[in-house]
């Protein structure tokens, strides 16, 4: 709009010490570019050469729709506009500014001759930043230029930080993603590793229950055949949890099937009875000069299919159990040492006779440790009360039962500790 | 880890935290080598506040037993809760430590030894 005044003479311009800056700004730093957008040619003008002078490189647009255009295709993020223009008015351009969005923030300082309250408040909310009243002192003008610097620089760090929050936030998630992902791989590779219904195993039949306390475990158990008549069997805990017990466990499981143990010819020259095996075993692991940091506690031993003839090993765990047929809840044990945390120790195997009916019952102490929400384990007592419940019933319903009964006992789908328990019952004629 | 430590007659004497879990463990084995190192390896140690004990934490004792051992000195146990006991009856680890009521009892036993 025309008719306004400047206070700052056209003569100091070229006197004024910012203007031999100019040339050196352009080559050694970006110039900040400002839009101005007036109706009357000479206002335009003068601005221009003002800012000019002042070290801003300058973009003029005769119209509102001319500068939304500009700031659309140049990326200016400084406006400097009147007010009163026709067709689109100064508060009128800052709405369409703050409704559109170009990928940065436009700072938009507006000339008027108005300084009503009510129109300063207009135009604040049509999304004005700033307000230079007309005629304008140059020297304010170029002050409230130089906070509309600030406050776009600020935003420009503010959005940078944003974006590489951004960018860090999607490379953890990225990385989270792979983890989950090879975590539930690793855990279908131990779930491999558990016992398959079996044919080799008739007349016997096993029922087992996994609950592994994160996806990865450090418990396992499986059977294995040593000879044409024989199985083996272990179910063992390894020390600590996730990944490092879950490597552990791994290693463990093929340490404890016999080199060769599908041929039967080698597993008579190698495998002497379990307890042998596990007193060697136990002296390749542990390491009579290191101290200790993991271990396993096991039960380990073998099953002779036509008598039903059990030799059993303990290392540090909880004693296994046996279901008769007729009810009656028998222990085996007590056992030896965990295996790995002392070398030069031996065991010794205990007896068992596996009749049809009865339940050989092997588990991890994550049964009984199992604790309430309240902190009470799920105990010794409950677990055989269970089973001796479940003398009629048949071992994959008491497998079931076991299993919500935990679950209850719990309270919550996560547990402190793996939950194994593998049970092999005596089959054939009784 | 800040156990609490003394030293009486040439025995360490050291009281483990209420808990002696997976997420401690590292912290635990590293303060107790140090005590041993640091000592002559004769130590007793001191369970009566501690309520919990892993698997993790049963390394952890079994390694300061190990370690102990290895300067030809031993690891005794004192103040040992009914939960710790079954832990060390469960694995058999009572055969293994020597374990006493009290410490007043540990220390006669060092006295003889």
């Amino acid at each position: 709009m025309a008719g306004w005044l400047c206070l700052w003479p056209l003569d100091d311009l070229v006197e004024s010490p910012a203007y031999g800056r100019i040339q050196g700004l352009i080559h050694e730093e970006v110039v900040m570019k400002v839009l101005i957008i007036d109706d009357a040619a000479d206002v335009r003008l003068y601005v221009s050469a003002l800012l000019a002078s002042w070290g801003y490189e300058t973009l003029v647009a005769a119209s509102a729709r001319q500068g939304l255009g500009l700031i659309e295709t140049t990326q200016v993020q400084l406006v400097v506009c009147d007010w009163v223009m026709p067709e689109m008015s100064g508060p009128e351009l800052c709405r369409t500014v703050r409704a559109t969005d170009f990928g940065h923030y436009v700072y938009i300082v507006l000339l008027t001759a108005r300084s009503d309250k009510g129109d300063l408040v207009e135009a604040f909310n049509a999304g004005a930043d700033d307000f230079v009243s007309k005629p304008f002192d140059a020297q304010v003008l170029r002050a409230r230029l130089r906070v509309g610097e600030r406050i776009l620089a600020l935003e420009q760090r503010l959005s940078e930080q944003n974006r590489a929050l951004l960018e860090s936030q999607r490379s953890y998630e990225q990385a989270y993603a792979q983890i989950q992902c090879d975590l539930a791989a690793a855990a279908r590779v131990q779930r491999q590793m558990l016992p398959r219904p079996n044919a080799f195993i008739a007349p016997f039949r096993c029922e087992w229950l996994f609950m592994p306390a994160s996806q990865v475990s450090g418990d396992s158990f499986n059977l294995f055949g040593l000879t044409r008549d024989l199985l083996g069997f272990y179910l063992f805990d390894v020390s600590g949890h996730g990944i490092p017990a879950a490597l552990l466990s791994a290693k463990l499981a093929c340490s404890l099937v016999p080199t060769g143990a599908s041929h039967a010819r080698a597993v008579e020259r190698r495998f002497s009875g379990p307890a042998a095996f596990l007193t060697q075993l136990n002296d390749q692991l542990a390491d009579p000069d290191a101290e200790i940091e993991s271990y396993a506690t096991v039960i380990y031993g073998t099953l002779d299919k036509r008598s039903g003839q059990c030799e059993i090993v303990i290392a540090g765990h909880p004693r296994p159990l046996v279901l008769r047929r007729g009810g009656a809840l028998e222990d085996i044990g007590p056992g030896g040492l965990p295996l790995g945390m002392f070398a030069g120790v031996s065991y010794e195997a205990h007896r068992l006779s596996l009749n049809a009916g009865d339940r050989f019952i092997l588990y991890s102490d994550g049964v009984t440790e199992c604790r309430d929400p309240g902190g009470l384990e799920f105990g010794e007592r409950r677990f055989r009360e269970l089973l001796r419940s479940c003398v009629t019933v048949d071992t994959s319903i008491l497998i079931g039962s076991l299993g919500e009964r935990l679950r209850a006992w719990r309270g919550t789908t996560t547990l402190d500790d793996d939950v194994s328990v593998m049970i092999i019952e005596g089959g054939g004629e009784s | 880890m800040n156990l609490a430590h003394r030293t009486e007659n040439g025995i360490d004497i050291v009281k483990l935290p209420r808990q002696l879990g997976m997420a401690d463990a590292a912290d635990a084995r590293a303060a107790l080598k140090d005590i041993i190192n640091g000592g002559g390896g004769r130590m007793i140690i001191d369970l009566s506040d501690t309520e919990i004990v892993d698997s993790s934490g049963l390394a952890v004792l079994v390694g300061s037993l190990q370690a102990a051992r290895k300067k030809d000195g031993d690891l005794y146990l004192t103040g040992m809760g009914n939960t710790v006991r079954a832990l060390f009856e469960l694995t058999r680890l009572h055969t293994v430590f020597q374990i006493f009521d009290d410490e007043s009892a540990a220390l006669r036993a060092w006295a003889e030894a």
